[in-house]
């Protein structure tokens, strides 16, 4: 300190100087303390993704030992025979899916003459990845009422499944109710007795674990066709028929 | 001590980090107010009186659209785990946990964002979700897919003429600015880190 300060000078300096030592000491305290709250912030934030992860795994409907339809494929699907056909077709459905309506409407009938024939064998699989587009989770409780169709007897698939395209209702609705989904399986040939199966949603987490399946195998969108393995790149009837012939014509 | 006048303000005086120090010399660029130099327009905002505002509205922006994005994931944890599947990067026994977790975490981010709770460390976070989300956008172009990105729920594939690459790129890039500048200065009026250290983060 100068001293050629007066003594009022210098008790000013001094007390100047006593200010901004307590400010430096209440700027630390509260950089302690956003250091502590953001820490903690984190810990906190961790911890609650940790917990939400397993709340989401238990909402998860995707269950290895979920109750199946009897007679289904490694796939979950539904396999119309000849099993010895040259040509293995599978198809990825979702019932809310209009590109696979108007895929089921176009060709139904070359696939039944591939059957027919004992060229190809077919295998279905009812998924659901739209349940969003429909305020009841449509494609979930459509693919349900299907495999309960194919665990009461899978004989009546092929009816079944085009009752459910003839019926599939506009995106974004509520659709059909299980009441209505039972009528409408039943008066395509299922036995009554797929009514409770429908109405419980029996199957509902198999369609949730063929789904998951289906995406882990490489199932990006609705319909996905292959062809013994092979994914058809355009789902389109005339691509099927290409790709079946290629099989046929080595 | 050098001060500056701008705007009939009194700037304060610099902090580390700002212009090179031999540029303070008598240049006549000293002078010369703020031009496209972004430097300039940094220590404008820095001391800018309408920060605490911009920096409000910036954080309720991104608490907005990430607590959407994680809103709209988190009914349907099984589409969510696809739509992270969609972009086949990555390996498969991490896939269902950050399917699971990711929804939960932009909420999560989302809550302490509205409340300017830890205000630094959720920008953090969220700069790098949106650094992430903008690598796998990029990459699935790239890449030739056609998914939708599933950033507010849906995702998988879509039809080609569908994908909305450079528009979910933008998006994110802008909201990945933006996290940026809030971790940058994190003080902003209406906010719980005001109440818990109000100086913190004020220029000297």
């Amino acid at each position: 300190m100068n001293e050629n300060m007066t003594k009022a000078q210098r008790r000013d300096a001094t007390r100047e100087k006593a200010r901004t030592l307590r400010e430096q000491g209440r700027r630390r305290a509260q950089r302690r303390r956003a250091a502590v709250v953001g820490g903690a912030a984190a810990v906190v934030l961790a911890l609650v993704v940790g917990i939400g992860v397993a709340v989401q795994a238990a909402r998860s409907d995707v269950d290895d030992d979920a109750a199946q339809p009897t007679s289904v494929t490694e796939a979950g699907g539904v396999l119309i025979e000849p099993a010895d056909a040259p040509v293995a077709v599978r198809l990825y459905l979702d019932y809310q899916c209009p590109a696979c309506k108007a895929f089921e409407e176009a060709n139904a009938q070359y696939r039944q003459s591939l059957v027919d024939q004992g060229t190809a064998s077919l295998e279905y699989v009812p998924v659901s990845i739209l349940g969003r587009f429909s305020t009841t989770r449509y494609a979930t409780r459509a693919a349900n009422a299907a495999f309960c169709a194919i665990d009461a007897d899978s004989e009546t698939f092929h009816t079944v499944n085009a009752a459910l395209f003839a019926a599939q209702p506009p995106g974004n609705t509520e659709g059909l109710t299980d009441g209505e989904l039972a009528n409408l399986v039943i008066g395509a040939g299922a036995p009554a007795s797929v009514r409770s199966c429908i109405a419980d949603g029996r199957f509902e987490d198999h369609v949730a674990t063929v789904t998951d399946a289906a995406s882990q195998a490489g199932l990006q969108g609705t319909p996905t066709i292959t062809v013994n393995g092979q994914p058809v790149q355009t789902p389109t009837p005339d691509a099927l028929k290409a790709a079946v012939a290629e099989v046929l014509t080595p | 001590m050098v001060h500056r006048v701008w705007r009939g303000r009194l700037a304060r005086p610099r902090g580390r980090g700002t212009r090179g120090r031999g540029q303070c010399r008598g240049r006549s660029t000293w002078q010369a107010a703020p031009p496209a130099d972004p430097r300039g327009l940094i220590d404008v905002f820095a001391s800018w009186r309408g920060q605490l505002e911009v920096v409000l509205v910036l954080r309720l922006l991104l608490a907005g659209v990430v607590g959407v994005a994680g809103a709209h994931k988190l009914p349907d944890p099984d589409e969510s785990v696809r739509a992270v599947r969609a972009y086949r990067l990555l390996p498969e026994a991490v896939v269902p946990t950050v399917g699971y977790g990711l929804p939960i975490l932009e909420v999560g981010l989302a809550l302490l964002l509205v409340a300017g709770l830890a205000t630094r460390v959720a920008a953090l976070i969220s700069a790098a979700l949106m650094l992430a989300f903008v690598v796998g956008i990029a990459s699935a172009a790239a890449r030739g897919m056609s998914i939708d990105c599933g950033c507010f729920g849906g995702g998988g594939e879509v039809a080609p003429e569908q994908t909305r690459y450079p528009q979910e790129i933008a998006r994110d890039l802008a909201l990945l600015a933006a996290a940026l500048v809030v971790a940058r200065w994190p003080r902003s009026r209406l906010s719980l880190d005001s109440i818990i250290a109000p100086d913190e983060g004020r220029n000297p």
